[in-house]
């Protein structure tokens, strides 16, 4: 009884991984205005006059159609990239507040819906976790504060231990993931094989079935592996390696990426302050915090 | 106090996301009406990544349109003549995955002719339809008579074999510019 006590103490006592929270926050955002940046060049064929996404029925609402908006208001598009883009460097930066953190996350609805058969799973899991972030700023040291951060990178952890679950889950379920052909029939795809490097591998029966079951062994153990502490840093490594096989084989630099960058949130404290200094970034975590955590 | 309410809030949140996108099980087809309402558009969210199979073929989109009782070349949607970008090819080559599965799951043969009307009737056709419309309008924007959909199939060896890649082209019928897409 007493543990728990202390547990729940922790929450509001401290924010516990400040510089976790701080490099999570700047590699999402990054992301995210990265993202936008490289569908400027085709914004009108996304979201304009003369988009490919056929419009999706919006259902009745004022609440529901904020995320909509983009949907039969195409001409404004480039607003809503301007503002969209524009808050993510200031969230970055940590400027003004809350207000950045809140435009990303609504306007980075609006443009998915309107532009849907252009977004993949990369953003959506960016986009999820840009709304934890809402909640988050590890400047603080009120007891409310640390509340908002701790649940807040708590969530985004979970978030990523719920992609791997359930798209491991879901891939049990599938015959060509059972027989081991998954990988070969994805390499087979002339858009997840854009160099050819993948045709080239899947001629190798023997590594499509290692990556088959590499691929699904990893996902279906990563949310629980990922808690050991003990673990954790090769599990993130292996991830990174699995990740950069997506990046560079099947040129899907989008979603390996979006899925690297999710790891910060389980890197150690120490790690993160390590590679925050390295970059030169501060992370002005309140010396009372502090003080409150060592007391 | 608020410590406890935090946790409550992200534990509920979570439950019910889980019961969301699990989407094949019991329990999430149960609770759907009520976790529709409170993940979408909010916190919209589907981790299927090539679950639970992964397609044996590969599906491209081409389109052709009629002016003047003559019928222009096929044109594939995921590339343009003045503009290139990998988001246009990977726009086209998602609704071609849709189209690969309506096809596998629709298309059936009735005294020896294929049938397409079930596949038309699906929401998947009028997203090709509509992206064949909007391609057409930015290669020549001049106004056309009818216009076709064509799903290219690529069905590669199975897994294992060393058999040839077969190629098959699927034409649905032929729409005029009048109509609207079913």
């Amino acid at each position: 009884m007493n543990k728990l006590q202390e547990k729940i103490q922790g929450i509001y006592l401290q924010t516990h991984r400040p510089s976790s929270l701080r490099l999570f926050s700047i590699l999402l955002y990054s992301w995210l205005l990265l993202y936008l940046l490289w569908n400027v060049p085709v914004h009108e064929l996304i979201w304009g006059r003369s988009s490919f996404n056929m419009p999706i029925v919006a259902p009745p609402g004022v609440f529901q159609n904020i995320y909509y908006f983009l949907v039969y208001n195409g001409p404004l598009s480039k607003w809503v990239l301007i503002i969209h883009g524009i808050a993510c460097f200031l969230a970055i930066f940590r400027c003004l507040g809350v207000i950045p953190r809140i435009l990303v996350y609504i306007t980075g609805a609006m443009l998915y819906n309107a532009g849907y058969l252009s977004y993949n799973g990369g953003y959506i899991l960016c986009w999820l976790m840009s709304f934890y972030l809402i909640f988050a700023d590890s400047r603080g040291s009120h007891p409310i504060r640390n509340v908002l951060n701790n649940i807040a990178i708590t969530a985004c952890m979970m978030q990523v231990m719920l992609v791997y679950g359930v798209a491991a889950w879901l891939k049990w379920q599938g015959n060509t993931w059972m027989e081991g052909s998954s990988v070969y029939y994805t390499l087979q795809m002339e858009h997840f094989s854009p160099a050819g490097i993948g045709n080239w591998l899947s001629q190798f029966y023997w590594l499509m079935l290692i990556l088959n079951y590499a691929g699904l062994f990893y996902q279906s153990l990563f949310p629980i592996v990922v808690l050991f502490k003990r673990f954790r840093t090769w599990w993130l490594l292996t991830g990174l390696g699995f990740h950069l096989f997506i990046i560079i084989v099947m040129g899907l630099w989008d979603f390996g990426l979006a899925m690297i960058i999710s790891y910060a949130v389980f890197l150690d404290e120490e790690k993160s302050a390590g590679i925050l200094k390295k970059f030169g970034i501060r992370n002005n975590q309140s010396k009372a915090s502090t003080i409150r955590s060592i007391v | 106090m608020l410590a406890v309410i935090g946790v409550l809030a992200l534990v509920i949140h979570f439950v019910i996301t889980l019961l969301y996108v699990s989407s094949t099980s019991y329990l999430s087809q149960i609770s759907r009406p009520i976790t529709e309402k409170y993940m979408e558009p909010a916190f919209y969210q589907g981790w299927s990544l090539f679950a639970p199979d992964v397609a044996h073929w590969d599906c491209k989109v081409d389109y052709r349109v009629m002016r003047k009782n003559s019928w222009g070349s096929w044109n594939y949607t995921g590339e343009l003549p003045n503009q290139s970008h990998p988001k246009i090819q990977e726009m086209s080559i998602k609704v071609g995955h849709y189209m690969g599965f309506l096809l596998h799951d629709n298309l059936y043969e009735e005294n020896g002719v294929m049938r397409f009307d079930r596949c038309e009737a699906n929401g998947y056709y009028r997203m090709a339809y509509f992206m064949a419309i909007a391609h057409q309008n930015k290669i020549d924007s001049s106004p056309w008579d009818s216009l076709q959909i064509r799903a290219r199939m690529i069905f590669p060896a199975a897994f294992g074999t060393k058999a040839e890649t077969i190629y098959k082209n699927y034409d649905f019928p032929a729409r005029g510019a009048t109509q609207a897409a079913p």
